[in-house]
């Protein structure tokens, strides 16, 4: 029987705020209480299901006895197997065999690029990471960035050049293409021919465009993707002129509101925003105040300090509203006069506050405007900015770049130009699918039926593929060389780590067969002569460009562009706003009413799992739980509990119709989050694809089909009802759940200013340290004796550190996560999973509560506690209604990433009783994944539920083939590709063995045995400072992990463990966690309605 | 007992006998009642089961010391001779002619791999020397374009050391700090073709990294694989060693009898080894982690 130990509970202390993770938890259901007291999830230790009918004790009995036998066969053949060394016969330069290398790279995305620094081994890229020299970004990724490396292997990848659906090989699709395709089109001159195109920077591409026109002028180009902000792309040009964009550079901003922008997380602006904005949140020192007014939770929303929750349709109207605070009454005049309800469901108080903050703040203030917003608000917004200041050259927090590009018409105008025969043959290189993400408008389905001849160039053989009449596989950006600029317009060469792997070509590869061939080329061209390696012929374009592009010694500046990964001074330059902005001629389309039970808006959100859809072939990115609905494999219909109730949605997972104001209707399961504006419904795009690959195929559902036009991600209007259907939903809310314990920590500036600034004495102990049970610590007893890793024993002179016990006296690691800073994005989730070999389980198993991600990503939400009828630590139930009373309009969100905390005094491995983990003498809690065998009991002792366990042979298997018997093929069809991501200094688990975050020890190694060689014959073997980073640390966009040697007095980290926010977690338990935490600061407006609410942290602390 | 009849066991019959030979024949004649039909145990079966018992317990017991001894490492794997495509000889190479082990296993000082040479590096000399050798023919076909074997494909050589997947080793740590080459592969500039000489299992690494004395030598003696710690000039290695650390001899040497040598005579691999180790600070790390991750 399992003990329970009911740790004490904390004080309630009113005014103060409770944590909780899901509903279920707040209401301390029955259910919630059962998954939480087990060490696993239900169902994750016991056989059920197919399982159980697979494995009877008949096909046991029989496996047994095949594998005797097969015993015997095996003893025939007692020799060794030989494994050979294959040496190359001419060295390659700068490879060692055994080290990785590095190379700069950059991943472009639509509106600019993340400057990268690869990691190859032996020529196979392994890992990305942020580019610490880029002058804009310093370091950082997103989660997107990290996973891309997995598209690389992907074993779905489109392989195959095929006609009309039919595989052909390389050089006989390319002899056919030529006479099919080539040669009319360069007869012709490119009439009656159009490009769709994705969005780029890249200036090689927009140089060979327009030389394309040149020679085929009959050629028209187009763009499209799903989640172009075309709105303000169109502002931007009437507000500032053509080929200018607003570039916000938010640590210049001291306030911000953002206005549906999710600039934080998926609808990026600007550059590294995210760290910018950890520079600024620095308590003590001028913080930056964010505020957010959107309709459902996103990670900027999380980390506000004013959050107002409004349908997005009606923040036009709160934009409104904020101009006419902010005198901007008369440009605003004809929107004003239709505001309609909005002056009375609009905080007015709320408006004015947040209106005279962003007034006091002149030229340091700023606001930001989502991308899904009508062309009005983005307008709007730049009046606003404009008035605030923020725009004065390059010191404002708003700069206006000069990108000279040339806005491309849409998927609309091109589906119009096809459907009257001006267009017939058309080639496709967007990443996106249009004939399953292109807008109703566009009725792309009918305009494709009309083409002569569709060519596709894709690195996934998608829907558009397969209706192709030449389908190209596409080059990954790891594969091909190309160039990017970034939003304010640092260039940067994308370099390949790797020859195409399926033959893929480059987009620029496809535009340069476009043109016409010179005649003596024509033959090698054909295929006659190939070399035996092609030489990407990207590479001549992109160099050509790139001379155009500096001055001085080109080739110094290429070899410079190279090595640093990006090119000195490329910079595009600064526009200058004209005095007063140009009339704006607003078209006042008719501002929608605020939904209601029959008119439900419905917003269409990029997804986290898989952006536009583009990624619904990557297992990594399916499988980490969304930062907020923490849901996994699925995308669902997010709404209010008022929007549930409204609808009669009882339970998470029940169907609902969406039906669109024009009769369009979609079925997709309803999912109940706090924090969401009434009778709006959030949906991701990207799911429901049929042509996703093996990993995507039947995620999740399409709502693509309530796109009516383009660019309209907010559908108002909708009709929504419940269909009767169920679906399994797998939601990880409450998957490793530590039991409400003041594990999270937040307190306002005010508090810091109070306790920490002007505090004396142990004052500082008030604002996060005593909070929970910390305040109360009984003597610590301990039952066995453990090293001391920073003093020396006293009753032994001249003993070493540590005693008798082996310590490391140049190392000792730890960790600090800064909570301010985190919002919760994944990216160190992901980066965790590339570099340590971490498998997906699939969403069976996630239902089972066997994910294996080493940092799960907690996310809370708060509410302030009721004063009448609480329960302990729950807040108030109203009697019969059957939910919480929180309160959607006060709630808040936190994030906090939870590994492995490396125990000084490590619970799990007392337990152990084959000591597969024990210390390591530099304070690593560390696993010998070969010695363990599965007995789970240091998953059972770890307070902070930081071990997984392989139930299955995850790393060899695919997710369908978990459970067939030991004797079925061990791999699955074409798991070969993937196997080349494996780090190769991470052992692969295996079946039956616990694993955990070891603080990436391969990386520790490996800068402690460099040192130890650099050292040859010194003492001085200490791991030169901040030379050693963890994956994770590399991977944060907010820089909120910090990693260092804390017997280095140099390293940053001791700093950081002296800050008077750090805390542990569990402290009172005695475990001496290696890993701490800086709780979170807001920094209330405390003239704002509801600021006494914000931030005031958990129970306990006094 | 003269006089009394022999005491012979008695046929058993209905109601007598041994108890084995009853219960034999009860078992056999069940139901019948008839048991001389069913005789055919002789009596010296009685014991056999315990017999066969003795004889399983030894053959065990014979098979379990067996196992434990020679299906080890210790036997499985040392002596591990395969045949390469080319017999390269390291008796010739390192041995009689003398090159360093660095100019075909060059990256050992860098890296955790001690590479086996790239095929130019053979071809750096055998495009000159022994160029029709029957052995070299592989080499030939790798990388002279002129042969008419000529196939471009690399040479597959045989590997002979190998550790468990989840054993992380590192080269360069070790030859740069003081474990020379012939520690963990023996006398390879003696063999003409190579074998594995030591066992290399986890408790023969743990051995050195409890006791690194038993390996440290000089740095520039690495790759000397004759090196003999008792042929090491005393003098010059107190005085090389105490320049390098920037100490006095004479404290060195009271620090090496402090530890219980005489410092006199010739030089003993204890006495090097654990003066170098404790003036380069030399400490093996024997966590878990330092090897598997």
């Amino acid at each position: 029987m399992k003990r329970k130990w009911h740790h004490p509970e904390a004080e309630l202390e009113s005014g103060k705020r409770v944590y909780w993770r899901s509903y279920d938890e707040l209401q301390d259901t029955p259910e919630f209480r059962e998954w939480l007291e087990r060490e696993f999830p239900r169902g994750a230790a016991e056989v059920s299901g197919s399982e159980a009918d697979e494995n009877t004790r008949r096909s046991f009995l029989k496996y047994m006895g095949a594998s005797a036998s097969l015993a015997g066969l095996g003893l025939a053949g007692c020799r060794r197997p030989d494994q050979f060394i294959i040496p190359f016969n001419k060295h390659v330069e700068e490879q060692i065999p055994g080290r990785p290398l590095y190379y700069s790279s950059a991943r472009p995305v639509a509106e600019g690029c993340i400057p990268l620094v690869v990691t190859t081994y032996e020529g196979r890229p392994t890992k990305v990471e942020g580019n610490r020299l880029h002058p804009e970004w310093k370091g950082g990724s997103d989660v997107f960035t990290q996973a891309s490396i997995l598209d690389l292997y992907d074993p779905d990848r489109s392989a195959a050049f095929r006609k009309e659906g039919e595989v052909l090989g390389a050089d006989r699709f390319l002899e056919e293409f030529e006479k099919g395709f080539l040669e009319p089109f360069r007869a012709a001159k490119g009439a009656k021919s159009a490009l769709l195109v994705g969005a780029s920077t890249s200036p090689t591409r927009d140089r060979l465009i327009s030389e394309l026109f040149k020679v085929s002028p009959g050629l028209q180009v187009f763009e499209y993707e799903p989640l172009l902000s075309l709105a303000r792309r169109q502002a931007d040009a009437r507000l500032w002129g053509d080929g200018v964009s607003a570039v916000p550079v938010i640590d210049k901003a001291d306030r911000i509101l953002a206005l549906d922008a999710d600039f934080l997380g998926l609808d990026p602006q600007g550059e590294s925003s995210n760290a910018r904005w950890a520079a600024r949140r620095s308590p003590g020192k001028a913080m930056a105040r964010l505020y957010v007014v959107e309709p459902a939770f996103t990670l900027t929303g999380g980390v506000a300090d004013h959050r107002m929750r409004l349908a997005s349709s009606q923040v036009i109207k709160f934009a409104v509203l904020l101009a006419e605070q902010l005198g901007l009454a008369s440009q605003v005049a004809p929107l004003a006069a239709k505001l309609g309800l909005a002056r009375e469901l609009i905080d007015a108080g709320w408006v004015k506050e947040c209106a005279a903050d962003l007034q006091s703040k002149k030229g340091r203030s700023l606001v930001l405007v989502g991308s899904r917003q009508p062309v009005e608000v983005h307008q709007i917004a730049g009046l606003i900015n404009q008035a605030l200041g923020a725009i004065q050259g390059a010191s404002g927090p708003l700069q206006l770049v000069r990108h000279g590009r040339k806005p491309l018409p849409g998927i609309e105008s091109l589906a119009a130009a096809i459907r009257s025969g001006a267009v017939e043959n058309l080639v496709v290189t967007t990443p996106s699918d249009p004939l399953y993400d292109a807008p109703a408008s566009a009725k792309w389905g009918e305009s494709v039926a009309k083409l002569k001849s569709l060519v596709h160039l894709g690195v996934r053989h998608n829907a558009t593929g397969r209706r192709a009449t030449w389908h190209i596989p596409g080059a990954h950006y790891l594969e091909s060389w190309g160039d990017v600029r970034s939003a304010t317009g640092v260039l940067s060469i994308v370099q390949p780590m790797i020859q195409p792997l399926f033959g893929g070509w480059s987009e620029l590869h496809l535009l340069l067969k476009l043109f016409p061939v010179p005649a003596a080329s024509a033959t090698a061209a054909a295929g006659g002569g190939a070399p035996a390696i092609a030489e990407d012929p990207g590479y001549t374009a992109v160099r050509d460009t790139f001379a155009t592009l500096v001055k001085g010694d080109k080739e110094l500046a290429w070899g410079l562009a190279l090595r640093d990964g990006f090119s000195k001074g490329s910079k595009n330059p600064l526009a200058v706003p004209a005095a007063a902005p140009a009339a704006l001629g607003f078209e006042a389309s008719a501002l929608a009413d605020f939904p209601g039970p029959d008119a439900i808006e419905v917003v269409l959100t990029p997804s986290s799992h898989v952006w536009d859809g583009r990624f619904i072939n990557n297992s990594w990115l399916q499988e980490v739980p969304d930062p907020i609905s923490k849901l996994t494999w699925d995308n669902a219909a997010l709404m209010s509990l008022a929007t549930a109730d409204a609808l009669g949605v009882t339970h998470d997972g029940q169907l609902i119709s969406i039906k669109g104001a024009d009769g369009v209707s979609v079925e997709v399961p309803a999912f109940r989050l706090p924090g969401q504006a009434d009778f709006t419904i959030q949906v991701e795009l990207g799911y429901g694809q049929e042509a996703a690959g093996r990993v995507g195929e039947g995620t999740g559902f399409n709502v693509y089909p309530l796109l009516r036009k383009e660019g309209a991600l907010i559908c108002t209007g909708a009709k929504v009802e419940r269909t009767g259907g169920k679906y399994a939903l797998a939601p990880t809310a409450i998957h490793w759940s530590m039991e409400g314990r003041a594990i999270v920590r937040e307190n306002t500036a005010a508090a810091y200013e109070e306790f920490v600034v002007k505090g004396h004495g142990e004052d500082w102990k008030n604002f996060s340290y005593n909070q929970g049970m910390d305040g109360h610590i009984p003597p610590n007893i301990p039952l066995y004796e453990g090293p001391d890793y920073f003093r020396p024993n006293k009753d032994q002179q001249g003993a070493p550190l540590g005693g008798r016990f082996t310590v490391d006296e140049n190392h000792q690691w730890g960790m600090t996560i800064d909570l301010n800073t985190c919002i919760g994005c994944n990216a160190c989730t992901i980066a965790c999973q590339a570099e340590n070999n971490i498998p997906v389980v699939g969403k069976e198993q996630v239902i089972n509560g066997r994910e294996m991600h080493w940092i799960r990503m907690d996310r809370y939400f708060s509410s302030p506690r009721e004063k009448a009828g609480m329960t302990a630590q729950r807040v108030y139930v109203p009697e019969g209604r059957g939910r919480p009373a929180h309160d959607d309009d006060t709630v808040e969100m936190l994030t906090q990433p939870v590994a492995c905390v490396h125990c000084e005094y490590a619970p799990c491995e007392t337990v152990c009783p084959v000591n597969a983990t024990v210390h390591s003498d530099d304070g690593l809690n560390s696993m010998a994944y070969n010695r363990c065998i599965g007995t789970r009991y240091c998953a059972n002792n770890c307070p902070y539920k930081a071990r997984r366990f392989n139930y299955f042979d995850y790393n060899k298997r695919r997710t369908s083939d978990f459970y067939l018997g030991p004797l079925a093929p061990a791999e699955g069809l074409g798991m070969t590709s993937l196997k080349l991501q494996k780090n190769p200094n991470v052992t692969v688990r295996m079946r039956g063995v616990i694993e955990k975050c070891t603080y990436c020890v391969q990386r520790l190694q490996s800068a402690k045995i460099d040192a130890k060689a650099k050292a040859r014959d010194s003492r001085d073997v200490m791991v030169p400072t901040g030379s050693v980073t963890t994956a994770c640390q590399d991977a944060c966009p907010s820089r909120a992990i910090s990693f260092g040697n804390l017997r280095d007095a140099k390293d940053p980290i001791v700093k950081l463990k002296e800050d008077p926010r750090n805390y542990d977690l569990l402290k009172y338990i005695g475990t001496r966690p290696r890993t701490s935490y800086l709780a979170r600061v807001r920094n209330p407006n405390p003239k704002m309605p509801g600021a006494e609410h914000v931030g005031t942290g958990s129970f306990g602390g006094h | 007992m003269i006089g009394e009849a022999p005491k012979v066991h008695p046929r058993p019959g209905p109601h007598g006998g041994n108890k084995h030979g009853k219960t034999l024949v009860k078992f056999f004649t069940r139901g019948t009642g008839d048991w001389d039909m069913g005789n055919f145990f002789p009596r010296w079966t009685n014991l056999l089961p315990l017999k066969i018992l003795f004889a399983i317990f030894l053959v065990a017991t014979g098979l379990a010391a067996a196992v434990a001894t020679y299906w080890t490492k210790g036997y499985s794997v040392v002596g591990y001779q395969p045949d390469q495509p080319i017999p390269f000889d390291h008796s010739l190479h390192a041995g009689q002619l003398g090159m360093d082990c660095r100019y075909c296993h060059s990256h050992v000082e860098r890296s955790s791999h001690a590479n086996v040479p790239n095929a130019q590096t053979c071809w750096n000399c055998h495009s000159q020397i022994r160029t029709n050798s029957e052995k070299l023919v592989p080499l030939r076909a790798a990388m002279d374009e002129s042969y008419a074997g000529y196939t471009g494909k690399p040479i597959e050589w045989v590997r002979i050391h190998k550790l468990g997947d989840y054993a992380y080793f590192n080269h360069s740590v070790h030859v740069n700090r003081g474990v020379s080459c012939v520690s963990c592969h023996g006398k390879i500039n003696e063999m003409k073709v190579v074998w594995q000489d030591k066992s290399q299992t986890m408790g023969w690494c743990l051995d050195c990294h409890r006791n690194p004395a038993t390996a440290l030598r000089p740095l520039d003696q690495i790759t000397n694989l004759n090196w003999r710690a008792e042929e090491s000039d005393r003098e010059s290695f107190y005085a090389a060693l105490a320049h390098q650390t920037g100490t006095k001899v004479a404290d060195l040497e009271k620090r090496a009898q402090e530890r219980g040598f005489e410092t006199k005579g010739p030089l003993t691999q204890k006495e090097i080894g654990s003066q170098l180790k404790e003036a380069w600070g030399v400490h093996p790390p024997e966590s878990c982690s330092a090897c598997h991750r």
